[in-house]
C-alpha cells in the first residue's frame, strides 16, 4: 500500500527544482486524485505509483540525468496538480512521460547544472578535504552494517531458493549466458523465466536488506 | 554483452536504452512503449539486474564496460544497485565457499562432494566434538554388546544346567507316583538362574529363560505358592523361588503359573497384580497381565520394573477381575530377590 509520508518525503527535494511554473505545494488531496486515477484500492493505487515513479526514474536516467529521483518526483507533482486542478487526463502513464519530456528539457536548459563559480568550487574542496575521513569512515562502517545484513536476509531466504542464488551467481568463468542456459535447462525452465524468478528473489532480498540496514 | 535469451532485438534494444546508446528516434519510440506496455518496465528490471550483474562479472566487453561506467552509473540508485549487487555476489560467493550447497558441487561425482563437504566441516570445532562423541558412544556400545555376550554365554549354560534338573525331575516324577494336587499348593522351590550351574542344579522347577529379541528384560516362572508365609524363619527361603537379578536389565517378566483349568481364567474378563514387599507395601503393578497359553496350562505375564525390587522377600497377589468390574483375588506367588548382579 502506498505510504502518503513517503510520498509527501519524496517530494520534498522537488522545491530544488522547482520554477515558479512548478512553486506549488502537494496537497492530500492531489495525492487522492493521483491515486484514484492509478488504481480503485490503495494497494493496487500504490504499486501502480511506485511502478510509475520507476518507469520515471529509469527515464531520467536513460537521459543522463543524475538526480533522476528527484525529478521524477518533480513528475508526478506536476502530474498530481494537474490532476486536482480538475484535468482529465485518461491516460496518466502517457501523460506522465510527456510532463516528463517537458521537465528533462526544463533540467537542460538549467543554467546552475553546468556553472559552478569559482568560490564554489574552492569551497567545495575544502569541504570534501575535510570531509574525507569522516566520509571514509561511516562508509567503511555502512559497508560492514551491508555486509552483515545481506548475509543475514540471506539466511532468511528458504534453503532451496539460497541454493539457486548461488547456483545462478557462480560466474567465476566462461560464458555465463551458456552457464545460465545450462542451468535453466537442468530446471526444467527458460533462460528467461529464470532471470525473472532471480529478480525477484534479488528485489525481495533488496526489500529486507533495506529493512535491515534501518534497524541497525 | 552476452545476453541473447530474449527477442534479440529487444533485449539489445533494451541493454542500449539502459545505456543510453539509442538514436533519439529509437528512443522517442521506445520510452512509448515503457510507459505504455506493462511488461516493458518489468524486462528493463530484469535487463538491468543482468547488465549488473555482467558487469560484476567481467562479461562486458571492454567498450561496453567503459559506457556502463560513464552513462548507466549515472545516478544515485544505481550506484547503490551496484553496491548490493557487488555485496550479493560477495556474500554468495562466502557461502558458497562454506555451505554444502555449491553449485559446482552439481556435476561432480557423489565421493567428490561428500570429500568436498567433509574437507569444509573438518576444520569446525563442533566438527570434532562430535567425532569425539561418536568414538566414546561407539566405546562404549562395544564394551556393553561385549559384557552382554559374555553374560548369555553364561545364561544359557546356567539354563540348559536348570533344563538338564527339569529332565531328571521329570523322569522321577514318572518314576514316582506323585501326590497331586497338595504339592501345588505347596511353596515353589527356589531356582537361581544367575547362580552358578552347581547351584542352580540343586534348584528346583521354577524356571529361568531370556526372551528373544529384548536383553533388557529377565524372565521368570514362578509357581502358586499361598501356604508359605512370609514371616516364616530364615530357614524357609531355600524354599521360595529366589533369583539375582542380572545387572543391565530394566525389567523381570514374571510369569505367574495358573493352577486352575483353563475354564477359572476364562471366567475374567482381565488380570491385575500387586507387589507387596516383606514389610507389607503393596504397589500396584501398572502393566498389563496377559493371560498366555503354556506347557503346563496357562500363565499369566506381568512386567515388574526392577526398581521396584530390592534385595528380599516379595509376593505377587494375582487378581481377576470380572465382567462387572469384582476383583478376586487367584493365587499368591512368593519369591525372593537374592541380589542384583554388579558389572564387572
Amino acid at each position: 500500500m502506498i505510504n502518503p509520508l513517503l510520498v509527501q518525503k519524496t517530494t520534498v527535494p522537488q522545491s530544488k527544482h522547482s520554477n515558479h511554473k512548478t512553486a506549488w505545494t502537494l496537497t492530500l488531496e492531489a495525492i487522492d486524485k493521483l491515486l484514484a486515477g492509478l488504481g480503485d484500492d490503495r494497494e493496487t493505487a500504490g504499486r501502480a505509483y511506485q511502478e510509475l515513479r520507476g518507469r520515471l526514474t529509469l527515464f531520467f536516467e536513460c537521459n543522463r540525468c543524475p538526480e533522476a529521483e528527484e525529478l521524477a518526483d518533480e513528475t508526478l507533482n506536476r502530474v498530481a496538480r494537474k490532476l486536482s486542478e480538475g484535468e482529465a487526463i485518461d491516460d496518466l502513464g502517457r501523460y506522465a512521460l510527456a510532463v516528463a519530456r517537458f521537465i528533462l528539457k526544463e533540467y537542460w536548459r538549467r543554467p546552475e547544472k553546468s556553472a559552478v563559480s569559482l568560490d564554489d568550487s574552492l569551497l567545495e574542496v575544502e569541504t570534501t578535504y575535510s570531509a574525507i575521513s569522516e566520509r571514509g569512515r561511516s562508509q567503511a562502517e555502512a559497508d560492514i552494517r551491508r555486509d552483515e545484513c545481506m548475509r543475514r536476509c540471506l539466511l532468511q531466504l528458504p534453503a532451496r531458493q539460497r541454493k539457486l542464488l548461488i547456483e545462478y551467481y557462480s560466474c567465476n568463468s566462461g560464458s555465463l549466458v551458456e552457464y545460465r542456459r545450462e542451468m535453466a535447462e537442468r530446471r526444467g525452465t527458460t533462460p528467461n523465466a529464470l532471470y525473472i524468478q532471480i529478480h525477484r528473489l534479488r528485489a525481495k532480498l533488496v526489500e529486507w536488506l533495506e529493512e535491515c540496514m534501518k534497524k541497525n | 554483452m552476452e545476453s541473447r535469451e530474449l527477442p534479440e532485438m529487444d533485449e539489445q534494444m533494451m541493454i542500449q536504452y539502459l545505456l543510453g546508446e539509442l538514436s533519439a528516434i529509437s528512443q522517442t519510440h521506445f520510452e512509448e512503449a515503457l510507459f505504455n506496455d506493462p511488461g516493458c518496465y518489468a524486462q528493463l528490471m530484469v535487463i538491468e539486474d543482468k547488465l549488473i550483474d555482467d558487469y560484476l562479472c567481467g562479461q562486458l566487453s571492454p567498450e561496453i564496460r567503459s559506457v556502463f561506467e560513464q552513462n548507466f552509473l549515472i545516478s544515485e540508485r544505481r550506484r547503490e544497485k551496484l553496491t548490493i549487487a557487488r555485496t550479493l555476489h560477495k556474500t554468495l560467493r562466502e557461502f558458497s565457499e562454506s555451505q554444502p550447497e555449491r553449485s559446482d558441487t552439481l556435476n561432480l561425482p557423489a565421493w567428490q562432494t561428500v570429500r568436498r563437504r567433509m574437507h569444509v566441516f573438518i576444520h569446525r570445532p563442533s566438527f570434532v566434538l562430535l567425532c569425539i562423541s561418536l568414538l566414546s558412544i561407539v566405546t562404549w556400545l562395544a564394551v556393553e554388546i561385549n559384557s552382554l555376550r559374555s553374560r548369555q554365554l553364561s545364561d544359557r549354560s546356567e539354563v540348559a544346567a536348570v533344563r538338564q534338573v527339569d529332565q531328571s525331575q521329570s523322569r522321577d516324577q514318572h518314576s514316582i507316583p506323585s501326590s497331586s494336587s497338595s504339592q501345588i499348593s505347596q511353596p515353589s522351590p527356589s531356582v537361581s538362574v544367575s547362580l552358578p550351574p552347581a547351584r542352580a542344579l540343586e534348584s528346583s522347577s521354577g524356571s529361568s529363560e531370556r526372551i528373544r529379541g529384548d536383553s533388557a528384560i529377565f524372565t521368570h516362572r514362578l509357581k502358586p505358592g499361598r501356604n508359605r508365609s512370609i514371616g516364616e524363619p530364615q530357614g524357609e527361603r531355600e524354599r521360595l523361588a529366589s533369583f539375582a537379578i542380572p545387572s543391565g536389565k530394566r525389567a523381570v517378566r514374571f510369569k505367574l503359573e495358573l493352577a486352575q483349568t483353563p475354564s477359572f481364567a476364562a471366567e475374567f474378563s482381565s488380570f491385575r497384580v500387586k507387589l507387596m514387599t516383606a514389610g507389607g507395601n503393596l504397589t500396584d503393578l501398572p502393566g498389563r497381565a496377559r493371560l498366555i497359553r503354556s506347557d503346563a496350562g496357562q500363565d499369566v505375564v506381568i512386567e515388574v520394573s526392577t526398581r521396584l525390587l530390592r534385595r528380599g522377600d516379595y509376593v505377587l497377589m494375582l487378581f481377576g477381575v470380572s465382567q462387572s468390574g469384582e476383583s478376586e483375588g487367584i493365587n499368591d506367588y512368593y519369591f525372593a530377590v537374592l541380589s542384583r548382579r554388579v558389572e564387572n
